[in-house]
């Protein structure tokens, strides 16, 4: 891992307008979630919160996806990565500074997403549902920030390496709901279609992290959050990222220049 | 040297595709002849969807799940620049919604706010089951002020639907649940209630069965009031005078 990629990468996003636009974005969020949450009869803050913790994390993420998958792809095209390469510096670096470089960019579109909703945020339920929420967004930026890098290194259109992330965080978001279904099916008997597709969504279910788990916005609102959360948090976050990690690594590996 | 005329504009592009734009502009016209009479169309509460379904919809995010659709409730009959009666809705879906988002979350008061004080009013008392049922339920949930919605079960029962029986079952579930940090009201509920029903005996046993119970925790306020309720309502002015607790009343 070196500094100077870090550096690079960091570079690139402020020149890009990336950190200002999640800035922006998040702002028109925020605009929209009071303009939304005051049409409530009661309950008004609660509604804000929720609508800024749902929707200002959704355009930040596509803010950052679309960045790193943009960025990435640039850099291939324009041969920036072949020349990183003849430096001296391993493959095995390469990944690790871009990835520490976009673990960087979540954290603040984390912090700033954050220090939004501390602000509306007066339900009185306490700090640590507002910090494991925090820690909940930030490895979800980080999870699905990485996830567009390994996508982008994979695939060599930038379009179909977005979608598949977009697809990717859909998918974790809804794999509560898809394993509910799943095993709502039978599975003893005689095979058929559904059980077959049931089959399939609980092998998908392992190479896609639970999402929904990761970051819950009643946590805001009613705290009540316990070491199980955490660890839930932390371990989904550690495990999925080692995953990804290594992937990439190998993909960049195998790759010939 | 004698300058050339100006070309017309559809000599510069072509006159097949100036006549295909003003055909395409002129049907577009029509189109939206037809079209303009197509407004969307009132069609009453539609079936509740599934809670899992809804949470799927937003994401996994069942609170933002929630709030959207608890403000898509409030907002039923009021969209698309309409306002229908209370009274058009239709009830039994609303019902449907009411545990939908009850199960997406049960802690926040906005759902039975809107099933207590707005859906409440409507026009026919007839509708008002489904919100009883549903404010019976929510009402005896452990959490802090819930029980103050089977209060307002009790308030549409009696006042607005006029089922003074279902009013006094109601007001015996609010009794039961009864604990020192509420105030007294929910207790003296059942026998205000068997009073005016003319269950005079019954409301008399009931409110001296509170005070004997209440008497070393409850307000002497409550008690004053429970006294003279006990002497001036439920009591005639014979019984009154013959009754050891109404001495000085």
């Amino acid at each position: 891992m070196t500094i100077h990629l870090i550096k690079y990468v960091l570079l690139a996003a402020i020149r890009d307008r990336m950190l200002w636009g999640v800035v922006a974005v998040s702002l028109l969020g925020v605009c929209l979630s009071i303009f939304s949450g005051s049409a409530s009869i009661i309950e008004q803050d609660q509604f804000v919160v929720t609508y800024i913790a749902g929707g200002v994390r959704l355009l930040s993420l596509i803010g950052l996806v679309l960045f790193v998958v943009f960025y990435t792809r640039k850099s291939f095209d324009a041969r920036e990565v072949e020349f990183l390469l003849t430096r001296p510096i391993s493959r095995l670096s390469f990944v690790l500074s871009h990835m520490t470089a976009f673990t960087l960019l979540s954290l603040f579109a984390a912090v700033f997403v954050a220090i939004l909703v501390l602000i509306f945020s007066r339900s009185g339920a306490g700090p640590d549902g507002i910090l494991l929420w925090s820690a909940g967004i930030f490895l979800e930026f980080v999870i699905v920030s990485n996830t567009a890098f390994f996508f982008s290194m994979v695939l060599s259109s930038p379009v179909s390496a977005g979608l598949s992330t977009l697809g990717f965080y859909v998918l974790a978001r809804m794999m509560g709901g898809l394993l509910i279904i799943a095993d709502s099916n039978d599975l003893s008997g005689t095979f058929d279609v559904h059980k077959g597709l049931s089959y399939v969504m609980q092998l998908v279910a392992v190479f896609v992290p639970r999402l929904d788990l990761l970051v819950q916005t009643n946590w805001l609102m009613y705290g009540g959050v316990g070491l199980s959360d955490w660890l839930m948090v932390i371990l989904q976050g550690g495990v999925f990222l080692a995953l990804i990690a290594t992937a990439t690594i190998i993909d960049l590996k195998r790759r010939q220049f | 040297m004698e300058k050339s005329p100006k070309p017309y504009f559809w000599n510069v592009i072509g006159l097949p595709v100036f006549a295909i734009f003003i055909i395409a502009l002129f049907s577009n016209l029509a189109l939206m002849r037809y079209t303009r009479l197509e407004l969307p169309a009132w069609t009453n509460i539609p079936p509740a969807p599934s809670s899992m379904g809804i949470t799927m919809a937003f994401l996994g995010d069942k609170e933002l799940a929630y709030r959207s659709s608890a403000l898509t409730l409030q907002n039923f009959g009021n969209m698309t620049g309409r306002t229908e009666a209370l009274k058009d809705y239709n009830y039994d879906h609303l019902e449907q919604w009411f545990w939908m988002e009850d199960s997406l979350n049960s802690i926040s008061e906005y759902v039975p706010f809107l099933a207590a004080y707005y859906f409440g009013a409507t026009q026919n008392p007839e509708q008002l089951y489904p919100v009883i049922d549903y404010l019976r339920t929510i009402g005896k949930y452990p959490e802090k002020e819930k029980w103050r919605w089977l209060g307002q079960a009790i308030f549409l029962a009696r006042h607005r639907l006029e089922n003074e029986q279902l009013a006094l079952d109601l007001a015996g579930e609010l009794a039961a649940i009864y604990r020192p940090d509420m105030p007294a009201w929910p207790l003296q509920m059942q026998a205000i209630i068997a009073s005016d029903m003319g269950e005079k005996e019954m409301a008399y046993e009931m409110m001296v069965e509170t005070l004997k119970d209440g008497l070393s925790t409850m307000h002497p306020s409550e008690i004053n009031f429970m006294l003279d309720y006990i002497c001036n309502k439920i009591l005639s002015p014979v019984q009154k005078g013959r009754d050891a607790l109404c001495q000085g009343q």
